[in-house]
């Protein structure tokens, strides 16, 4: 058997191994978010329970620092805070309670729990100081919708979330060192509950 | 004639193999930034399709094998340095000075990392600064130094490691994320010495 017939009789099996190769390496993408055992929600859990949670709910961490940082590549000049939200128990509603004045950067970030962000904003998007936020699943959107009356519009923003579990980042930008605690009260002054709809 | 068993012999073979490159190439993936798209100007990479509900599959993939949580779309773009403007990797035992211009935003931090993201330790425990923080000179630029022994003025410890990362965070930039930009733009990361 010469070279040619040898190389011709492989292929099949080189073809077969590649094919195969393809598959597997598509379904380990395609799985990793799901089955990775750190990541950030899992990390985001374990450091909730070691963390200071404030009267409004929020989880806030200590200030990232070499021995002390919830997640990895987090900004050691955020104020950093977590509102985790299992939206089976209800839709999360999670809201300012003091007016945010534009001057300092205040983000809030929607991630579901496995990784994909559905929503994030600023201070710069909140309606007259104010942020006002209902993130429920499909069927409990639809159901405030369906309650909604037709001369008062809804105050809160709704999210769809596109799975029950899942969190919200708040970041807080201490400008100095010494804003700090600042930046770390404006975090603590979210609140985030379960959705009450309001009486009508 | 061959043996009955050959052909099982080489499916199985096959079988492992396909196996083992598909594995081989998923780590690979994983460990090569974060999917498609990296917005890449000078040193500086960021991944700005990680922000939004559109992420790809590597993008998420490897977002939660390193367990980060980027920033929204419309909240701001990380850029992470691994080498100075020249395209040398960065070393602690050397010296560096990092100077402006920046890209506009409403703020931007500008700190030390080490490879996995931690802050570096160092004796002043300053891991970075802000744009409302920073020293600045008559006119408003500025320059950061890079050292391990203190510098006056702006100064950054990259601690007793050797190899670091440098990131620039911007917080609300009008950047658009699609076009093409010019690295004199962006901060300039020059090696001044080497001890």
């Amino acid at each position: 058997m010469n070279f040619k017939d040898r190389a011709i009789d492989l292929l099949p099996w080189a073809i077969a191994t590649l094919l195969i190769a393809a598959i597997v390496h598509i379904v380990s993408i395609l799985l990793t978010p799901l089955v990775a055992p750190r990541d950030a929600y899992a990390r985001l859990v374990d450091a909730a329970r070691t963390a200071r949670t404030a009267p409004g709910g929020v989880a806030t961490f200590e200030a990232t620092a070499p021995n002390s940082q919830p997640l990895p590549f987090e900004d050691p000049m955020m104020a950093e805070g977590v509102c985790l939200f299992d939206l089976s128990k209800g839709p999360l509603h999670l809201r300012t309670t003091v007016d945010v004045d534009g001057d300092d950067y205040l983000g809030i970030s929607f991630h579901s729990a496995s990784g994909v962000i559905f929503h994030a904003m600023t201070d710069r998007a909140s309606i007259k100081g104010k942020v006002d936020i209902v993130v429920g699943n499909a069927h409990q959107i639809a159901e405030l919708e369906a309650d909604d009356s037709e001369d008062a519009p809804p105050q809160e923003i709704r999210l769809t979330a596109p799975s029950s579990r899942g969190f919200a980042m708040i970041r807080a930008l201490a400008k100095r060192p010494s804003d700090y605690e600042r930046a770390r009260s404006s975090v603590e002054a979210i609140v985030c509950d379960i959705f009450q709809p309001r009486a009508p | 004639m061959r043996a009955p068993f050959d052909k099982y012999l080489r499916a199985s073979s096959v079988m492992l193999s396909g196996l083992a490159l598909g594995f081989v190439l998923t780590a690979a993936a994983l460990n090569s930034g974060y999917g498609f798209g990296p917005l890449r100007v000078g040193p500086w990479t960021a991944w700005p399709q990680t922000g939004g509900p559109d992420i790809d599959p590597f993008a998420r993939a490897a977002l939660a094998r390193r367990g980060e949580a980027p920033l929204g779309k419309d909240q701001g773009l990380m850029f992470v340095a691994e080498t100075d403007s020249a395209g040398a990797r960065l070393d602690a035992r050397c010296e560096y000075r990092i100077s402006d211009p920046l890209p506009s935003a409403r703020f931007w931090t500008l700190g030390l990392a080490s490879q996995t993201g931690a802050p570096l330790t160092n004796p002043t425990d300053r891991y970075g600064y802000t744009s409302s923080g920073i020293l600045r000179r008559e006119g408003g630029a500025f320059d950061i130094s890079v050292a391990r022994n203190a510098r006056p003025g702006n100064w950054l410890s990259p601690g007793n490691g050797q190899a670091f990362l440098v990131v620039l965070r911007l917080y609300e930039t009008p950047l658009d994320p699609g076009a093409r930009f010019d690295p004199s733009t962006f901060p300039s990361i020059t090696k001044l010495a080497c001890a």
